[in-house]
C-alpha cells in the first residue's frame, strides 16, 4: 500500500513539472500549442540515450547487442540538463517559425504538424532511438552512487529528487509570474495589438515563453524516462497532450497551484479510479478510451460552467476600487488571413 | 517511368479524396470562423457509420447516405448544442478551437470504446486495375475521382448560382452586415455545419472505400493532411482547395516513390510549414479576405 502511494505520488510530482511547463506557454502566453507533448518526448529519449550503458555487454536485455544507442552512460543529472538544452533549442527553433507570423489557429495547426513529424522521426530511427520498439532499460539515476540500496529506499530517494526538481520550477516560475517578464506575457494574452501599442515586443516575449516551456517539459521528460525506465513512440501521443491541456483547464489557467491540482485530478485520480472496476478481457481499449471520454467532456464542462477553474488566476494589481470590476471579453473582431 | 505516372495517378485519387474533405473544411471555416478539429474524427464516423450499415445490410449507395446522414446530424448537432453556445458568450476563437479539439477527444475514444482500437474491414466488390492513357486505375478509383468532380461542380453551382450560395458568400464577408441586410445568419451558418458535415461523411466513406481497412484514428491522422491542402490552398477558399488538395495529394504519392512511404504524410507538413511561413494567404491569394468563391 505505500509502495503504491510512493509510485502515485511520484507520477504526481513529474506530471506536475510537466504541467507547468505547458502553463508558461498557455496559461501565459496564451498560445494553444498542440506540440508540448512532442517536448516532453524528445527530453525522455533524449536523457534516455544519453544515461543508456554501451552496447554489446554480457546481458543482451541491459545491453543491447546491437549498439542503438551512443552507450555514453552518462550520469542522471548532465543529461537532464542537455535534454532541457535540446528541448529548448527545438523550441527556439519551432517558435521562431511559428510565433513570428502566424495567428492562433495557424500556430496550432503546425505544432500538430511538428508533432506529426517528430512522431515520424523517433519511430523509424532505429539507430538512435530504436524505432517504434521504443528505448528500454534506461538506468536509473544514482542507484550506483547509492551503492544499490533497496527499493523501497531507492524509491524515497527518487520521491526526493523529484521534489527537488518540482520545487526548483515552482519557485522559478512564481518568480517569472510576478516579474515584468510575466506581466508582459499575460498583457499579450490578452490583448496583443495593445501590449505592442506600450512597447511590449510582442514576438520576443512569446518566444521566451515558448522556450521556457520547452526546457521545463525537456526536464519533466527527462525525470519521466528514468522513472518509467523505458519510453516508446507510442507511450505519447496529440491526445496525451491533450490530457495535459484538461488538466490547465480544470485547475485554472495561469495559476500553477491551480493546473498542479488539476493535473494530479486528471492524471492520478481519474484513471486510478477506474483501477478497481473489473476488467473486459476482451475490450483492453475500453478504460482508456473512457478516460479520454472522461478528460474532454470535463474540458467541455469546465469552459462552459467554470471558464476560471478551481483555482483562478490572481489579479495581482488589483486595488480595492477596482476589484470586483473586470472588463468583459468582446467578442473577437475577425482579422482576416494569417 | 511507370513508377512515376502509376503514382500520380494514385495521388490523383487521394486528390480527390482530399479535394472533398478539404473544401468541406475551407467552407464552414469561411463561413463560420471556426476552425474545426474535429473535422477528421468526422470522417472516421463516417467510415463506422458504412462499416456498421455493411454489417446489417451490404449495399453501397446504402452506406454511403448513412455516413453523409449521421456525419451532417453531428455536425449540426455540434454547432447547435456547443459551438453557439461559445459563440453568442462573445469566447475567443482559440478557446472555440479547443472546444472543437474536446470533441475530437471524445468522439475519437467513443469510438474506440464501441468497436475496439483493431482495424475493421470494408468489404467491397473486387476490381481489377486497367491502363487509362499513361495512368492505371481500378474502376473504384475512377468512381471516387467522379465523384469528387461531382460534389465540387454541386459546391460551385451552390456558391454561385443560388440564394443560398450568394447569402453564404456575405455571411462569410461580414456576418454583422449580412444580418443587416436581412439575411438569416444563423440559419445559413447552421445549414453551412449541416452541409460540411455532410461533405465530410462522404469523404469519410470514400477514403474507407479507397483503403479498405481502418481503426478510430485514421480520421485524425488524415485531418492533418486536410489542413496542409486547405491552407496550401488558402483557407476559406473552395476553389484554392482543390488545387492545394490535387497539389499535396500528388505530392505525397509521388514523394513515396523516390523516399519511404512512411514519410509521405511528412512531405505534406512541410509543405504546410512552408506556405504559411513564405506565403501565408494560400497560393492563390484572394481578391478580398474571407472569400468562398
Amino acid at each position: 500500500m505505500i509502495d503504491y502511494a510512493i509510485s502515485l505520488l511520484t507520477l504526481a510530482l513529474i506530471n506536475a513539472i510537466i504541467v507547468i511547463g505547458l502553463n508558461v506557454r498557455w496559461g501565459w502566453a496564451g498560445e494553444f500549442d498542440l506540440s508540448y507533448y512532442a517536448f516532453v518526448a524528445i527530453g525522455a529519449y533524449t536523457t534516455a540515450v544519453l544515461v543508456g550503458p554501451p552496447s554489446g555487454g554480457p546481458d543482451p536485455l541491459v545491453n543491447p547487442p546491437d549498439g542503438w544507442i551512443l552507450g555514453l552512460h552518462w550520469p542522471f543529472i548532465p543529461s537532464a540538463l542537455i535534454a532541457m538544452l535540446v528541448t529548448g533549442s527545438l523550441s527556439a527553433m519551432l517558435g521562431a517559425v511559428a510565433l513570428r507570423k502566424l495567428r492562433g489557429d495557424y500556430f496550432a495547426i503546425t505544432t500538430v504538424a511538428f508533432t506529426f513529424i517528430v512522431t515520424l522521426v523517433f519511430s523509424q530511427n532505429f539507430r538512435l532511438f530504436n524505432g517504434f520498439l521504443g528505448v528500454f532499460n534506461i538506468p536509473q539515476p544514482f542507484y550506483d552512487f547509492l551503492h544499490q540500496p533497496d527499493i523501497f529506499t531507492y524509491n524515497l530517494v527518487f520521491i526526493g529528487l523529484c521534489f527537488v526538481c518540482l520545487a526548483i520550477v515552482y519557485v522559478v516560475t512564481e518568480w517569472l509570474f510576478k516579474s515584468p517578464f510575466g506581466m508582459t506575457l499575460r498583457s499579450i494574452r490578452e490583448d496583443e495589438q495593445a501590449s505592442a501599442a506600450y512597447g511590449r515586443d510582442v514576438y520576443i516575449a512569446k518566444l521566451k515563453a515558448f522556450v521556457i516551456g520547452g526546457m521545463v517539459a525537456g526536464l519533466g521528460g527527462s525525470l519521466f524516462a528514468v522513472y518509467l525506465s523505458s519510453w516508446n513512440p507510442s507511450a505519447w501521443s496529440p491526445i496525451e497532450g491533450f490530457l495535459i491541456f484538461a488538466a490547465i483547464f480544470l485547475g485554472g489557467q495561469g495559476n500553477v497551484r491551480g493546473v498542479i491540482l488539476g493535473v494530479v485530478i486528471v492524471t492520478i485520480l481519474i484513471p486510478e479510479s477506474t483501477r478497481w472496476l473489473p476488467e473486459f478481457q476482451r475490450r483492453p481499449d475500453l478504460y482508456p478510451a473512457l478516460r479520454n471520454i472522461a478528460a474532454g467532456i470535463l474540458i467541455l464542462a469546465v469552459l462552459r460552467w467554470r471558464p476560471q477553474g478551481i483555482i483562478p488566476e490572481r489579479h495581482l494589481n488589483d486595488t480595492r476600487a477596482s476589484a470586483g470590476f473586470r472588463i468583459p471579453l468582446l467578442p473577437q473582431t475577425r482579422t482576416p488571413g494569417a | 517511368m511507370t513508377a512515376i505516372t502509376n503514382a500520380i495517378g494514385f495521388g490523383m485519387v487521394t486528390a480527390a479524396i482530399l479535394a472533398v474533405a478539404t473544401v468541406a473544411v475551407t467552407l464552414q471555416y469561411s463561413v463560420t470562423q471556426v476552425p474545426n478539429f474535429a473535422q477528421g474524427d468526422i470522417m472516421t464516423l463516417g467510415a463506422y457509420a458504412a462499416y456498421q450499415t455493411q454489417v446489417f445490410a451490404p449495399n453501397l449507395l446504402l452506406e454511403a447516405v448513412v455516413a453523409i446522414v449521421v456525419c451532417a446530424l453531428f455536425s449540426l448537432g455540434m454547432n447547435y448544442s456547443l459551438i453557439q453556445w461559445f459563440q453568442r458568450r462573445g469566447t475567443r476563437n482559440i478557446i472555440i478551437l479547443v472546444v472543437t479539439a474536446a470533441v475530437s477527444l471524445i468522439l475519437q475514444n467513443s469510438i474506440l470504446a464501441f468497436y475496439g482500437g483493431a482495424p475493421v474491414e470494408f468489404k467491397l466488390p473486387a476490381t481489377e486495375p486497367a491502363d487509362y492513357g499513361p495512368f492505371r486505375w481500378t474502376s473504384r478509383d475512377i468512381w471516387i475521382m467522379v465523384c469528387a468532380v461531382l460534389v465540387m461542380l454541386s459546391v460551385h453551382v451552390i456558391l454561385r448560382y443560388t440564394k443560398f450560395g450568394k447569402s453564404q458568400r456575405a455571411v462569410s464577408d461580414d456576418p454583422q452586415l449580412a444580418r443587416v441586410s436581412g439575411i438569416d445568419a444563423d440559419r445559413v451558418i447552421n445549414l453551412t455545419w449541416l452541409w460540411a458535415g455532410a461533405m465530410t461523411g462522404l469523404a469519410g466513406f470514400i477514403l474507407a472505400a479507397s483503403i479498405g481497412a481502418f481503426d478510430p484514428s485514421f480520421g485524425f491522422g488524415f485531418l492533418l493532411v486536410i489542413l496542409a491542402a486547405a491552407v496550401v490552398g488558402g483557407i476559406g477558399q473552395a476553389y484554392g482547395a482543390m488545387l492545394g488538395a490535387l497539389l499535396i495529394g500528388v505530392a505525397m504519392e509521388v514523394s513515396a516513390v523516390y523516399i519511404s512511404s512512411e514519410y509521405k504524410q511528412v512531405v505534406a507538413f512541410v509543405i504546410l510549414i512552408a506556405v504559411l511561413l513564405l506565403r501565408p494567404s494560400g497560393l492563390i491569394a484572394a481578391r478580398a479576405k474571407n472569400v468562398v468563391y
